[in-house]
């Protein structure tokens, strides 16, 4: 098998898992546009490394994106404390799209450079690229396991963890923080634009259908997974992006789903 | 050494006096609920009392610790009933999850026999299995009460028990909060509606930013009281038993 196309598959497991977990946690934590908000501030990041790029200071695009998107998750996470997180999200959200554009317009040859980020594309991922997915992918994993009670706690009964000693606040911005890094894990395979729906379309589905906590992650894995292979195997016999065909069913997958409840 | 104590306490937030020169001492064993109009200052007193605010001025001790300063000293032995309308239901969690997650949240081994037995209390120990999400109102509130008695507290604290609950679940939580408070639990209740409450507790506290009354129901609940923490007239009846009942559980003005 040709060695991008092994890598996209594997690939595609890993930010399936990803889709699944952050996916899910962002849906019990009642703000699905995290991940939105989360991929756009990534996309300052990246939009930035490419201007420093241009100008022949080498930046690399994952550290860069990863600190805009953990920032993010201070900004969000200090708006959740005072009552509302989504307006935290959605004014760091434009900030971040603002800079992105005033970077990319800054920077020469950007369009092409920048489209992969927008769009991504999971069969143009190096051997570099897929070991962040790796690296960050197990990461995830292993905190979000080391934290899951408290993550899951605090998202079910913010008053009563407080009233119980837990720090809210801290694993309030740990749990966004975990998920602005799985974001921009997926960022350069499924791109700023459409990681949204490969994180939260799955998730959202499976917390319709999922008579479980358990249930919940393995419905939202396949389906992100199922969405992503059949978005590789579209890509192969016609000339369209996998990742937009990806998002695209797994979008159609969560209407159909909710059209029927 | 009394198991709670308000000292001269005032709370603002922002500039807004919610509470004002706070005196209060509620001994070990108490049942006390707490009934005042929306804004009186009722949940920030028990945000108070859990450590969640520090006060402006004055004192708050929970048996006996600074209850800001050191609330990691008493916080194992308050169990908490929060308000369900903070509880949010999107994870499917079932009764039993619910009712282990602060334990397991805290890194503490829950065993099934304990949490039998808390559901055993407010009488769902059959359906332990079953999505939390979809219990009725009432059924929820007891599944809350249930894990607020899991590490059976000392002192528990509970935010409008009543909202939105059935008749019949009423009485259940009456019931479990009477036996709670017949070994020596000290109860404090925030109610808007006081009774389901009134045959069973030792005192009732009148607020209203501060103290309008404290005492026996029959001496708080007079025409006098009531305009003063209200501001308006509350018919008042007098029931078989002899209580006297605030006729309107609740005046939203």
């Amino acid at each position: 098998m040709d060695e991008l196309i092994l890598r996209a598959l594997i690939a595609s497991l890993l930010i399936s898992l990803n889709a699944s977990v952050a996916g899910t946690l962002t849906v019990f934590r009642r703000a699905s546009f995290l991940v939105a908000g989360s991929a756009h501030s990534a996309l300052a990041g990246v939009a930035l490394a490419l201007f420093l790029n241009s100008i022949g200071i080498n930046a690399h695009y994952f550290l860069l994106a990863l600190t805009a998107a953990l920032f993010f998750a201070l900004l969000s996470a200090k708006a959740a404390r005072k009552g509302d997180v989504n307006v935290g999200i959605a004014t760091a959200f434009s900030l971040s799209m603002a800079l992105a554009a005033i970077f990319i317009s800054l920077t020469r040859n950007s369009a092409s450079n920048a489209w992969q980020f927008l769009f991504g594309d999971i069969l143009l991922l190096t051997v570099d690229d897929f070991a962040i997915v790796t690296i960050s992918t197990a990461f995830v994993l292993l905190a979000v396991s080391f934290f899951y009670h408290k993550f899951l706690f605090i998202s079910f009964d913010p008053s009563g963890a407080e009233a119980m000693c837990l720090n809210v606040y801290l694993y309030d911005f740990m749990l966004i923080a975990l998920i602005s890094v799985s974001v921009v894990t997926a960022l350069k395979a499924v791109g700023a634009i459409l990681v949204f729906s490969i994180f939260i379309a799955p998730s959202s589905t499976a917390r319709i259908l999922g008579r479980s906590l358990s249930s919940v992650f393995v419905i939202s894995f396949i389906l992100a997974l199922s969405s992503l292979y059949l978005g590789l195997l579209t890509s192969f016999f016609f000339s369209i992006p996998s990742g937009a065909v990806a998002a695209a069913i797994a979008s159609l997958v969560y209407f159909a789903v909710s059209w029927k409840q | 050494m009394k198991a709670i104590e308000f000292q001269d306490v005032s709370f603002s937030y922002n500039s807004e006096e919610v509470l004002s020169d706070l005196n209060l001492e509620i001994g070990r064993g108490e049942f006390v609920a707490i009934l005042g109009p929306n804004g009186a200052g009722k949940s920030t007193m028990l945000k108070l009392t859990l450590g969640l605010l520090r006060p402006k001025k004055g004192t708050v001790k929970v048996l006996g610790f600074n209850a800001y300063e050191e609330r990691d000293k008493f916080v194992d032995k308050v169990g908490y009933l929060p308000q369900r309308e903070e509880i949010h239901l999107e994870a499917p969690l079932t009764i039993s999850q619910v009712v282990k997650l602060p334990m397991l949240a805290k890194g503490k081994k829950v065993g099934e026999e304990s949490v039998r037995k808390a559901l055993k209390i407010v009488g769902l120990e059959n359906i332990s299995d079953k999505l939390f999400s979809e219990l009725s109102g009432g059924q929820q509130q007891k599944v809350l009460l249930a894990r607020a008695l899991l590490s059976d507290p000392e002192i528990l604290l509970l935010d409008e028990p009543f909202n939105g609950v059935d008749v019949l679940s009423q009485e259940k939580i009456v019931e479990v909060l009477a036996e709670m408070s017949s070994r020596g639990k000290t109860i404090v209740a925030v109610v808007h509606n006081i009774n389901p409450l009134l045959h069973n507790i030792d005192r009732v506290v009148l607020l209203n930013r501060r103290v309008v009354a404290v005492g026996k129901p029959n001496e708080v609940f007079s025409e006098e009281n009531i305009v003063k923490a209200y501001g308006t007239s509350i018919p008042i009846v007098v029931c078989e038993e002899g209580y006297t009942h605030p006729l309107y559980g609740d005046y939203h003005g």
